[in-house]
């Protein structure tokens, strides 16, 4: 079930939230969490019934090794660990990449292995990456083994079970440990319902606005047609946009109805286009995933390369690498085939690890020339680093979104300019034709760089964990904030009720739900 | 429990319980407002119309060019499906039934593809609120739908999708929040016509490429040939419909329901057309052609038969060469259909007549 889905926003989510608060707020309120299970079993269900005992194996799996993690003694724990976290991965590994890696060998070896293709178990990469976190946590001893009820509350928690934010056990158990006040519901209500009006209109107004357009450039580079460059570059920016707004208004409903359930998700998406460098945008898009792959991939390879470059004696170039750009590039590929066994994910991974690096190296060169930082704050400097990386981004965007490389080749061919030039030869279905999406690209790089983003709007409802570390970054050129006004709920209502009726013009899935 | 329990939100800006809910009606009322300000916005039902162009649809816009816009008389309206599109013969039956009655008698096939009786009161509103020579219209007459037709939610009006059964209505929600969309879609449509490739006015060369014989083979809006001189392999066909069948379970709610909530689409709208048609003074008749080699048959005859006959081409249904694909008759099929057809209209026409003169 999506949350952009009329049977969500007119059944289950008022259903669930009414009758969860009926039991909370009275003496039933033991019934809360378990109602709460109950509830994203059947959100789940209703999308993969048949990839539900796999999830809910896993979960259980996950925490009893949890619980003998804890239990264990510490030599006997890494065991546990190496256990669970092999367990969750292999299952990945299974579902996710074993067809596509098998038909490699195949092919590579001329014999047949392949193994016939599976649909993904829904939100797998989502749930794995939560669970080996909790395992890693409660080795590292950062956290105690929760209890059972809150454990698989904290996992099967329906806001953020199919696409995140990957949140962290020592997060959201807590949250969900304790009982919801009375008097906090309706603020709670009031700023969900906010946070989800912004984060649907983003989707259906916006994101899927541009999928009329980038939908037919892609299908027609697939089919084998050479976009011109003017239909190549829109569709690269094109489709920046529609995931942009995409993942934007998924992260912003997500965090919107968990605060209807009077609890806080971490923050996901952070005006990553604002960013003046590809590093920056990394720390603001996918912003869970990024933490989780820095914490949990980047940190336990840098350190001991690191060590590995001082014991050795490694010069500064050297120590550089090994330390610094190896594990970077590193985790950029892991990122990248995150998103699927596609050879389209290890370029988007890999150019993402070259800005990486390359931006890495720039900020090495620069503190060792000590050249002015109070260059960079120059204006016309800021904008030229944020429209740099956008570009940056938007390239790498068309592997991303093209199914195989031969796409990729065809669309980038197109870009410097091979297939000619030319605009109405668009394969565009869409009212306007190919005239539409120019003046669509700047209105929505506008929207982009000049607006404050759902949660700068909701500043004064706190809209996330940690906000206190984010409040203050980057405000947007045109500030302004939610207030507790009727104007502003009137507001409000009108781009609930647009973002809405915008899903009867045939609204598209989800893209983090691929993944 | 964590070492360090997740802080709660400090800062968060505190509200009464009273302002909170004062707030959640205004994000209500500006709901309701902005609503009601879309659905304010002018429609104009050619650019509605219109807006099946592309699709499977296209033919929509023929049906409201023919009954607005071209006088030649309209006697006999044969609406349906896509079972009703490939299966009346418009020129021929017109011919067969003048010879029969002496007289030129005017056929039209107003099918479209897709199940749904709504749509079919909506083709019906328009044809018997803007002209007056209608006598006859003649249903596709099929087992029972549950199911809104898709195009009903962008060629019905607001007040025909608003008032449609709830109960038990699955497209209902989905149609309702289209009304809005679509006042705004249009409105903005309506400021550049040509952009949308609208037109604003009757173009009688479009209008002439598109009053084609659905019978006969076509090329859809999506390119697609829709060969209606193929027979169809049967054991291919009938192995599809095995492998449809089994796929999805039935729908078990429905058993619990009275005929007219289980089939609340169809006989809400089946009596909205019949109490139009009863107004305007002209009879109903439903038409089942029946698939290939289908069990097919109405759950509740009688609410049909009190409406209008059911003319029932039982003869046919058994040989696949007279079938393009499981549910629609081929050139040979229609060949066959039509002289058996042509003469209970014929029947039907002088039937009504008498009735005028006594």
């Amino acid at each position: 079930m999506s949350f952009n889905s009329e049977l969500f926003l007119f059944g289950f989510l008022p259903f669930t939230l009414a009758i969860y608060y009926l039991l909370a707020l009275t003496r039933l309120h033991p019934l809360r969490l378990p109602f709460l299970i109950v509830m994203t079993i059947g959100f789940y269900a209703r999308s993969s019934v048949h990839y539900l005992p796999l999830l809910l194996g896993s979960v259980l799996a996950n925490y009893l090794i949890g619980v003998a993690i804890a239990r264990s003694e510490r030599s006997v724990a890494k065991w546990w660990l190496w256990l669970g976290v092999i367990a969750n991965l292999a299952i990945l590994v299974w579902y996710k990449y074993a067809p596509a890696m098998s038909q490699g060998v195949s092919d590579a070896l001329g014999i047949d292995i392949r193994l016939a293709q599976m649909a993904l178990p829904l939100a797998i990469s989502f749930y794995t990456f939560q669970q080996i976190g909790h395992l890693v946590d409660l080795w590292r001893g950062r956290i105690e083994p929760p209890k059972a009820l809150h454990y698989f509350a904290f996992i099967l928690f329906f806001p953020q079970l199919l696409s995140g934010p990957i949140s962290l056990s020592r997060e959201m158990v807590p949250q969900l440990a304790e009982r919801p006040i009375a008097r906090k519901v309706p603020a709670d209500l009031l700023f969900g319902l906010c946070l989800f009006a912004l984060g649907l209109f983003k989707k259906t107004v916006i994101a899927d606005s541009f999928a009329l357009w980038t939908g037919p450039i892609f299908t027609a580079a697939t089919t084998g047609a050479h976009p011109t460059a003017a239909a190549a570059w829109g569709a690269a920016f094109g489709y920046t946009l529609q995931i942009y707004f995409d993942f934007s208004g998924y992260s912003d409903m997500a965090i919107g109805v968990a605060r209807m359930f009077g609890l806080l998700l971490p923050l996901n998406f952070f005006s990553p286009f604002r960013s003046r460098s590809v590093v920056e945008l990394w720390r603001r898009w996918h912003i869970t995933l990024g933490r989780f792959v820095q914490t949990y991939i980047f940190s336990p390879l840098a350190v001991p390369l690191a060590r590995f470059a001082v014991d050795r004696d490694l010069g500064e170039k050297s120590a550089m690498l090994v330390a610094t750009l190896a594990p970077t590039m590193l985790s950029m590929l892991i990122i990248g085939v995150w998103h699927g066994a596609s050879w389209t994910f290890l370029l988007f991974g890999a150019m993402h690890g070259v800005y990486m690096c390359t931006n890495e190296a720039w900020a090495d060169f620069k503190r060792k020339r000590k050249m002015r930082k109070d260059a960079d704050h120059h204006a016309w400097r800021r904008l030229t680093a944020m429209l740099a990386t956008t570009l940056a981004f938007a390239v790498a965007s068309i592997p991303f979104r093209s199914p195989d490389l031969p796409t990729t080749g065809r669309l980038f061919a197109g870009m410097i300019g091979l297939n000619g030039g030319g605009w109405e030869q668009w394969p565009v279905l869409t009212p306007l034709g190919a005239w539409g999406l120019y003046p669509l690209l700047i209105a929505g790089f506008l929207f982009v760089y000049l607006l404050p983003n759902a949660q700068q709007i909701m500043d004064k409802a706190v809209p996330a964990l940690e906000w206190a570390k984010w409040r203050k970054t980057d405000r947007a050129p045109i500030a302004f904030e939610w207030r507790p006004s009727l104007l502003w709920s009137i507001a409000i209502g009108a781009v609930f009720l647009i973002g809405m009726t915008f899903i009867a013009r045939g609204t598209t899935q989800f893209v983090y739900f691929n993944f | 429990m964590a070492k360090k329990p997740a802080s709660p939100p400090p800062e968060a800006l505190a509200l009464s319980p009273a302002t909170a809910w004062r707030l959640i009606a205004g994000i209500l009322v500006g709901l309701a407002l902005c609503a009601a300000a879309l659905v304010a916005l002018p429609v104009n039902t050619y650019y509605q119309w219109q807006q099946g162009d592309g699709t499977i649809l296209f033919r929509s816009r023929w049906i409201y060019e023919r009954i607005h816009f071209d006088p030649t008389p309209i006697d006999v309206a044969m609406i349906g499906s896509s079972r009703m599109e490939a299966s009346a013969r418009a020129p021929e039956l017109s011919a067969l039934v003048s010879a029969k009655l002496g007289r030129p008698v005017h056929i039209v096939n107003f099918g479209l593809p897709e199940e749904g009786r709504d749509l079919h009161w909506t083709i019906v509103r328009q044809l018997l609120n803007s002209r007056s020579d209608v006598k006859l219209i003649v249903l596709s007459g099929s087992p029972e739908a549950v199911i809104s037709h898709p195009g009903f939610r962008f060629l019905g009006n607001d007040a025909s999708i608003a008032g449609a059964p709830v109960i038990y209505n699955p497209n209902y929600v989905e149609n309702l929040l289209t009304v809005p969309y679509r006042h705004l879609a249009f409105f903005l449509q309506g400021l550049w016509p040509y952009a949308f490739q609208l037109s604003p006015r009757f173009d009688p060369a479009i209008y002439s490429a598109r009053g084609f014989d659905p019978t006969q083979s076509f090329l859809s809006a999506d390119g697609n040939l829709v060969d209606r001189t193929k027979a169809m392999d049967p054991a291919t066909a009938l192995a599809e419909r095995a492998a449809a069948n089994g796929k999805g379970s039935p729908d078990i709610k429905l058993k619990y329901l009275t005929l007219d909530r289980r089939y609340a689409v169809e006989r809400a709208y089946s009596r909205r057309i019949a109490a139009l048609a009863g107004e305007k003074h002209v009879a109903v008749a439903f038409l089942r052609v029946p698939p290939f080699e289908a069990d097919e048959h109405f759950t509740d005859r009688s609410f049909f038969e009190a409406i209008g006959p059911i003319w029932e081409a039982d003869q046919l249904g058994h040989d696949p060469l007279d079938y393009s694909d499981l549910a629609h008759l081929n050139r040979r099929g229609t060949a066959l259909l039509t002289p058996w057809l042509a003469e209970r209209l014929a029947e039907e026409l002088a039937r009504l007549e008498s009735l005028h003169v006594q």
